[in-house]
């Protein structure tokens, strides 16, 4: 709750600055109106948009990205043993975002994530082990699954953008924008397969999950979006 | 311009209020991670566990001394404890009654049913006299190997003649020159060691002095001496032929000899050899002919040998008649289990029986015995014991034909506070022959009696190890009072057991040659309240009284963690299994 409160506070002062200086400019007739769809490449993945123009200061839109890329298998020794970790980026979610626009293209962006977020990371044992005298393939052995889940998959968002997602006097337009929606925390999962079951029941990964709420940046995610938007449905005049 | 300024201390904001304590916090994950970050890791889950129980054949009691089990046979290597070790002679522990053994996980299901695994066990305790039999592990998840030996200063079982003697032979050179009689049975039962005999031990050397004699005869139609012997008489015989079958003997009595003189064991009888004598009961059946026994009938004589466990045929012997009945008598030259038997064919028993498919009510696992009474006198079947599970199926072989009688389904451990009902609890049949049959066995519970689900992690008393161990593995428990272990499937740490509370029950749980024995009761406290008290565990495990406990709703369980700390040492031994790494060590 404090971080919002401070990216609020942060994210007000351009606003309120710039409904200022615009409040003499904006008083023309033109229609606004529109409906838009948009690509975006973001740090949440690539997706898309329909974004409507509502007011001559407000556009909204719902959006969808993901991304989802296991990475190759790293390999990780401990104490002589040799496992292989192989992580998964995988995030993404459904949005529903208003824009406010300001001056000359600047825009103050607001609303909720329905994440997908859940990068993860496959454990196993690189070489096989051998118990008394049985020996066991890592097959065997199970894998032990690491994942780092939101507290809150509905996550508000704030976010602070050059350009407009709705292309006022043209078909296409492109924007940038920077932001980061909250989950609340992040929250560390543990599961595994065969030798590695109990860890669905790791005490030390509850306490790592306490520790995690009491920082004040668990549970953000940064988004910068390059996108680019056609207006098919409203006047380009 | 003044736009960038503004967004630019925009950003400068968001960033001064994150960066000022990511450093910091970084700086306590880091910490955490190493001094705390803990890895939880189970034990191998075995799909084929053996499970033996040693009681004493007069009693049925446990016996709670050390009895070693020695593995023989072709199977025996694939054969393990369950951290996976296999002793170089292939001998293991039982404790407290209990030895659980675990078949080579590599060997597939399919396989296994296919080619079943057979090995010998042979139970030595100091003060018991037990007998070699043969296991076969077919597809049985859990299969219960039944061990009986003799109490040989105590109460003996029924049709079990136990001698103990010195016998004291004169020698003429390496010869004796007289012979020496030990009675087993009165004279019912006798052995005799014949004049003009050399007694030598395993290598050959030749043994002379008082021999100190040890004689274990079952009676054939006794069926607690028959059950006893049903794993023994069980397994690879070798035929007059030379040929081998996997068969069963159909006993017409047996002996197990064991002479030393010194501490030198007597293996060879050269010469006149010891004569066997015993007498056979009139209403004996001849299996081959159908009738009770006559003059004149033929039995084979066996002998086993012991690394492989095969009955070997030796001769056969004419059953002779005196004023005082049938008897049996020949000589033998080298000692081991002999016997006087017929084996059963396809012409007189089934290979396979009956089988009867279990379906488990509101339980999941419990044991039965299951009494063959059969109506033909001088057939034995005995009794036979089971562990059941849902949809788990029990088979009978050897099976004899024609023979009309019943089952009798019963509970083998009663639990305080269960009750189980079998539908039917008695199949009638008209003859064993390989029939299916289906048995509905419910539990009721009386209220007072609660489902504790127990979750056990171990660690170690090293605050520097970062593992935890969750077994999979099974343990037993049971009323202290009088033991009756039931054996239960604790996987991954966790356990169900059924608990009357103020009871005490003990606790053994075996992890390969090391075990965890100690009492634990659940008392209620009042005040709705219940707790755990684990004690009299050895100095190896942690005592404790658990927090107060909300009595559950009725039907619900208890769940309660029990953290066990042993010693570093004794630790490492549990990691010997779940640990594939060590952390930050």
């Amino acid at each position: 709750m404090k971080k919002i409160k401070y990216l609020v506070f942060a994210l007000l002062i351009p606003v309120i600055s710039m409904a200022q200086t615009s409040s003499g400019e904006s008083g023309g007739s033109r229609n606004y109106f529109g409906i838009a769809v948009g690509a975006n490449a973001t740090t949440n993945g690539l997706g898309g948009d329909i974004a409507v123009s509502l007011l001559k200061w407000l556009d909204v839109r719902v959006g969808y990205e993901k991304l989802e890329m296991s990475m190759s298998p790293m390999n990780l020794s401990l104490s002589g043993q040799d496992f292989t970790l192989t992580p998964t980026i995988r995030t993404g979610g459904w949005s529903a975002i208003a824009d406010i626009n300001l001056l000359g293209g600047l825009y103050v962006a607001g609303g909720a994530y329905l994440t997908s977020f859940n990068p993860s990371f496959k454990i196993m044992s690189a070489n096989p082990m051998t118990i008394g005298a049985i020996t066991y393939t890592p097959n065997d052995m199970g894998e032990l699954d690491l994942a780092i889940k939101p507290q809150n998959k509905l996550a508000p968002y704030v976010g602070l953008g050059f350009g407009t997602n709705i292309p006022r006097n043209h078909r296409f337009s492109m924007n940038f924008e920077i932001g980061a929606y909250n989950m609340g925390s992040y929250v560390v999962e543990t599961s595994g397969t065969n030798l590695f079951a109990g860890n669905s029941d790791n005490e030390s990964i509850t306490q790592l999950n306490k520790m995690l709420k009491g920082f004040s940046w668990s549970g953000m995610y940064p988004v910068i979006k390059l996108g680019i938007s056609y207006k098919f449905f409203g006047s380009t005049k | 311009m003044k736009k960038v300024l503004i967004f630019g201390f925009s950003l400068f904001v968001i960033m001064f209020f994150t960066r000022c304590t990511i450093q910091d916090d970084l700086a306590k994950l880091s910490s955490f991670a190493t001094d705390s970050l803990k890895i939880v890791l189970g034990t191998p889950e075995f799909s084929h566990t053996i499970h033996f129980e040693v009681r004493d054949a007069a009693t049925q009691g446990y016996i709670t001394s050390n009895v070693k089990i020695k593995l023989s046979g072709a199977g025996a290597r694939k054969v393990y404890n369950n951290l996976g070790e296999q002793p170089a002679d292939s001998t293991f522990t039982a404790v407290m009654g209990i030895l659980d053994l675990v078949l080579d996980p590599r060997i597939d299901s399919a396989s296994l049913a296919a080619n079943p695994v057979s090995f010998n066990i042979t139970p030595v305790a100091d003060g018991y006299v037990g007998v070699q039999q043969t296991v076969k592990v077919s597809n049985e998840k859990f299969k219960i190997v039944e061990v009986s030996m003799i109490n040989l200063s105590g109460q003996q079982p029924s049709g079990v003649s136990v001698s103990q003697a010195n016998l004291s032979p004169a020698y003429s050179g390496d010869q004796t020159s007289n012979s020496v009689l030990q009675q087993i049975d009165g004279m019912n039962t006798t052995i005799e060691v014949q004049p003009n005999t050399t007694l030598k031990n395993a290598s050959g050397q030749v043994l002379k002095g008082n021999i100190s004699s040890q004689v274990v005869f079952y009676n054939p139609t006794d069926p607690v001496a028959q059950n006893m012997l049903a794993g023994a008489l069980t397994g690879p015989i070798q035929l007059e032929n030379n040929s081998t079958v996997d068969s069963k003997l159909v006993s017409a009595g047996m002996y197990t000899a064991e002479l030393k003189v010194g501490s030198e064991t007597v293996k060879t009888l050269n010469g006149e050899g010891l004569k066997l004598k015993t007498r056979v009961p009139d209403d004996l059946v001849n299996p081959k002919t159908g009738n009770t026994i006559q003059e004149g009938d033929i039995i084979p004589m066996w002998s086993k040998e012991e690394n492989s466990g095969t009955w070997k045929f030796e001769k056969n012997s004419v059953v002779k008649k005196d004023a005082d009945g049938f008897y049996l008598e020949d000589i033998v030259n080298h000692l081991s289990y002999w016997n006087w038997d017929w084996v059963s064919d396809t012409n007189n028993y089934y290979d396979d029986g009956p089988v009867i498919t279990w379906n488990l009510v509101n339980f999941k696992s419990g044991q039965v015995n299951i009494e063959a009474h059969l109506n033909k006198s001088g057939v034995n079947y005995g009794t036979q014991y089971e562990a059941i599970y849902n949809n788990s199926t029990s088979d009978f072989h050897s099976t004899p034909m024609n023979v009309s009688g019943y089952l009798k389904i019963t509970d083998r451990a009663p639990v305080a506070g269960r009750h189980l009902t079998f539908s039917p609890d008695s199949i009638p049949f008209t003859d064993l022959s390989p029939q299916n049959y289906n048995v509905k066995v419910t539990a009721t519970y009386d209220p007072t009696l609660y489902t504790a689900d127990i979750t056990v992690k171990i660690h170690s008393d090293d605050p520097t190890d970062k593992t935890i161990i969750m077994p999979s593995t099974f343990i037993n428990y049971s009323q202290s009072t009088p033991l009756s272990w039931i054996p239960a499937n604790m996987k991954n740490g966790l356990v169900s057991v059924k608990l009357l509370p103020g009871t005490n029950y003990s606790m053994l749980g075996i992890f390969g040659g090391k075990w965890v024995f100690g009492t634990f009761r659940l008392n209620d406290i009042g005040n709705g309240q219940l707790q755990f008290v684990f004690s009299d565990f050895s100095s190896t495990v942690n005592n404790i009284t658990s927090d107060p406990i909300d009595r559950p709703a009725d039907g619900s369980s208890i769940e309660f963690t029990y953290n066990v700390t042993v010693p570093a040492s004794t630790f490492s031994s549990f990691q010997k299994v779940g640990r594939p790494i060590q952390v930050n060590k």
